[in-house]
């Protein structure tokens, strides 16, 4: 998601239906409402961009502003192909880039402005990236991957992680940090982008994905090449592939519980009571997840809602629920088959399986070389001195 | 037709909202003007009318680009309330015509999101909402297709899409609610600390157990877990169906009508196939002064209701774990079946007796409508 401030057409806001019509716009629908801020009433309107999705902006203006506020939810595969099974390469990111400008620009006062749509074109100016959501796709195919990603604690997030049978959300809807792991394909049947039929081709592709926004932004994607002081707040303007890499594999490398490691146990006849009991509710949780999960992904208890419940019902302080908790997620590392390592690997972010829907995919059929993406674009988001590769040996990345 | 019977009611009435679907047209000047159309017809608007603009493309074009840029527009019209009366209108070239209809009472009838209802505010709320209707209406005598189940004679064009039912359990606590199931749903999925939803916001049965909010300020909320029922389509004619009328509309069987005692009929009907358990916290266990609050004992004992697995499997395994000494595996073993015993879960359903469903005080009604219409009455099972 992209936040700036732009110059827009007076007759836009005017009548925006009418120039909707007279400039041929790629415009699926278009809402006006009023509304408050401190500056002022506001006279806003939320445009769904492209007729099969990928952009939507929320245009807010104050009267006698020049500029409105813009947000923009951009999903490039979404622009690119209709859905976003895939894996984004560099060079479909700056093609989709180069649409958002393509579909935006006739929105703005004077086209010079679209420097301001995308952020890291302009210094100085007010775009920035305020959201952002990084996957990456890896086979799992008997659902031991996803069933290893139900004992989880993150060191920043205290909301109770959810799970349904095919999925799993580590964070609330409105943190700031917010971990999805889901069967993607899945997913996407759900909403209609891909048919049921081929729901066996890519059952096995699991998505583990990261959507952080605001200063988690700047803390997992920054550097001091690519966050700038928006009124007065640090902000990430730009990113190169290898940022977001690196962003992603560090969120998850903070989960604790999932993968292996290797702290050895105390013996048994010196582990304190409480560790005992931590590592009880381990086992107890562990094993009986792994007997479920090839029947039913879906698990009756798993270690932390064990943890809540025994506070829950004996009133334990919160140290001792500490004490519990940190043995038993020693002990669900100790005992876990999941490498970080491997699961998290150069190869791996190299090589992540897609699902594809071929129909949807030649419906929209944008041909990428002829989008173009602007020189100030590539300068952005290519980092310098890699070769611009076709996107089919280009790895792929992340999803925005 | 099949004619509902007649029950005694019941006091409590846990409507919370419904949703009619339906096909009337709005008078031509109200999209011009709607607070100016409105206020002339003695109709409060909540809210000013966006109406939202979807381009279409021909129907036969597979390029997205070459589209006709045919606008379709729709609105919502919130009457009286944020959320009271709203009414979802579409565009075509005739006019702007009604689809749907939602009305939550409480908000209609007190202003507020959850009052306690008497059965006679379900014919009060649907009075009310014809009467605040049919002004923005082309024709008035469309106002027999606003409340459902009123048209004596030709094809009937309104009926109940969708019924939200609310009660509140008193003094029930969320977390002690374990593995929670339905038939017509299947099992809870994705709870968070202060809810648990049985179906997916997309099925014709969903069943929701939320803990109240707490109020910021002032005195605690409501204690307790609120449990909604939220039947629709087939589901709505199959449940509510039973105790009211359901009539053919386009060949399909809808609800047409129903008295206010189906609203409670049809959610402890539906209560009573709920599975799952409800393991209290043990009083000796809530009385934090008595001995250590967690214990190896008391945690066996817990991890196994809830996980079923035998106490004595994590017995063996706390053997493997801690190798404990003699005196401990003595006291284990006097403790855990103490503990066990004090863990007493009982059958979710068995939280919903009638007792739950005629606990509250309903309250006085505070609007303009006094009196309920007599076509109303009649179709609605009352006089």
């Amino acid at each position: 998601m992209i936040k700036t401030q732009l110059r827009l057409h007076p007759d836009f806001f005017d009548n925006p239906v009418t120039f909707i019509r007279d400039h041929d716009l790629p415009i699926r629908t278009m809402k006006p409402t009023h509304g408050k801020s401190v500056n002022g009433p506001t006279r806003n309107l939320t445009l769904d961009v492209l007729t099969y999705k990928g952009i939507n902006v929320k245009l807010v203006k104050t009267a006698g502003a020049s500029l409105a506020k813009v947000t923009i939810h951009f999903n490039p595969l979404v622009c690119l192909y209709g859905h976003n099974g895939g894996v984004l390469s560099l060079s479909e990111f700056l093609g989709a880039l180069a649409l958002l400008v393509t579909h935006l620009k006739p929105l703005l006062n004077d086209p010079d402005d679209w420097v301001d749509l995308i952020p890291g074109l302009r210094r100085g100016g007010f775009a920035y990236w305020s959201y952002l959501e990084v996957p990456f796709h890896c086979l799992d195919p008997d659902g031991t991957l996803l069933a290893g990603f139900r004992q989880p604690r993150h060191l920043r997030i205290t909301t109770p992680t959810r799970h349904w049978p095919t999925s799993i959300q580590i964070g609330g809807n409105r943190s700031k940090l917010l971990f999805s792991i889901y069967q993607k394909s899945v997913e996407m049947v759900a909403h209609g982008k891909l048919p049921e039929s081929s729901l066996s081709d890519y059952r096995d592709v699991l998505r583990l994905e990261v959507r952080m926004k605001g200063e988690k932004l700047v803390h997992y994607f920054g550097n001091e090449r690519n966050v700038e002081v928006i009124d007065g707040t640090k902000r990430l303007c730009q990113f190169y592939p290898q940022d977001l890499i690196g962003g992603h594999r560090k969120s998850f490398s903070e989960i604790e519980g999932v993968c292996s490691s290797t702290g050895a146990s105390e013996e048994a006849d010196k582990i304190k009571p409480l560790a005992a009991l931590g590592r009880l509710l381990a086992m107890a949780a562990l094993g009986r997840l792994l007997a479920m999960a090839a029947l039913d992904p879906r698990t009756p208890q798993t270690f932390p809602q064990l943890v809540a419940h025994l506070k829950f019902y004996t009133g334990a302080s919160s140290g001792t629920t500490s004490a519990i908790r940190d043995a038993g997620l020693a002990e669900l590392s100790r005992r876990s088959f999941i490498s970080l390592d491997n699961l998290f690997s150069d190869e791996a972010y190299r090589t992540q399986p897609e699902s594809y829907n071929e129909k949807l995919e030649k419906k929209i059929c944008h041909e990428l070389e002829d989008l173009h993406p602007h020189p100030l674009i590539t300068a952005a988001y290519q980092p310098p001195g890699q070769p611009f590769l076709p996107m089919t040996q280009w790895p792929g990345y992340a999803r925005i | 037709m099949k004619h509902m019977p007649t029950h005694p009611l019941p006091q409590l009435m846990p409507l919370r909202s419904l949703r009619i679907s339906t096909n009337i047209r709005l008078h031509s000047e109200f999209p011009e003007a709607p607070l100016r159309f409105a206020r002339q017809r003695g109709v409060d608007l909540a809210d000013d009318v966006f109406p939202e603009t979807s381009f279409k493309k021909a129907p036969d074009s597979e390029d997205p680009y070459n589209e006709e840029k045919t606008a379709k527009v729709r609105t919502n019209i919130h009457l009286v309330h944020h959320g009271a009366i709203r009414l979802l209108t579409e565009r075509d070239e005739d006019g702007d015509w009604v689809r749907s209809i939602e009305m939550n009472p409480s908000l209609l009838l007190y202003g507020v999101k959850r009052h306690p209802l008497l059965d006679s505010d379900l014919l009060l709320s649907l009075t009310l909402l014809m009467n605040k209707v049919t002004p923005l209406l082309a024709d008035p005598l469309d106002a027999c297709h606003i409340v459902p189940g009123l048209l004596a004679d030709g094809e009937p064009i309104a009926y109940f899409s969708a019924i939200e039912s609310e009660i509140l359990l008193p003094d029930i606590l969320l977390p002690c609610l374990h593995s929670l199931s339905h038939p017509m749903t299947g099992p809870a999925e994705g709870a968070t600390k202060t809810r648990f939803q049985l179906g997916d916001k997309s099925d014709h049965y969903v069943i929701s157990f939320t803990m109240p909010k707490r109020k910021r300020s002032g005195p605690r909320g409501t204690q307790g877990v609120r449990v909604k029922l939220i039947l629709k389509g087939h589901a709505l004619a199959a449940v509510v169906g039973r105790f009211g009328t359901t009539t053919l509309v386009k060949d399909i069987e809808r609800l047409t009508a129903f008295p206010a005692s189906a609203v409670a009929r049809a959610h402890q009907t539906m209560m009573s196939r709920l599975e799952g358990t409800y393991l209290p916290v043990p009083s000796e266990w809530a009385d934090r002064t008595q001995g250590k609050p967690v214990t190896q004992a008391k945690a066996i004992a817990l991890v196994s209701r809830l996980t079923t697995i035998p106490i004595e499997e994590l017995r063996d395994m706390d053997e493997k774990l801690r190798d404990p000494s003699k005196s401990t595996r003595q006291r284990l073993d006097e403790d855990v079946p103490i503990e066990a015993n004090r863990l007493a879960p009982i059958p979710v359903f068995t939280l919903f007796d009638s007792a739950v469903y005629s606990a509250q005080e309903p309250g006085k009604t505070t609007q303009a409508a006094k009196s309920t219409d007599p076509q109303i009455a009649a179709a609605y099972g009352q006089q």
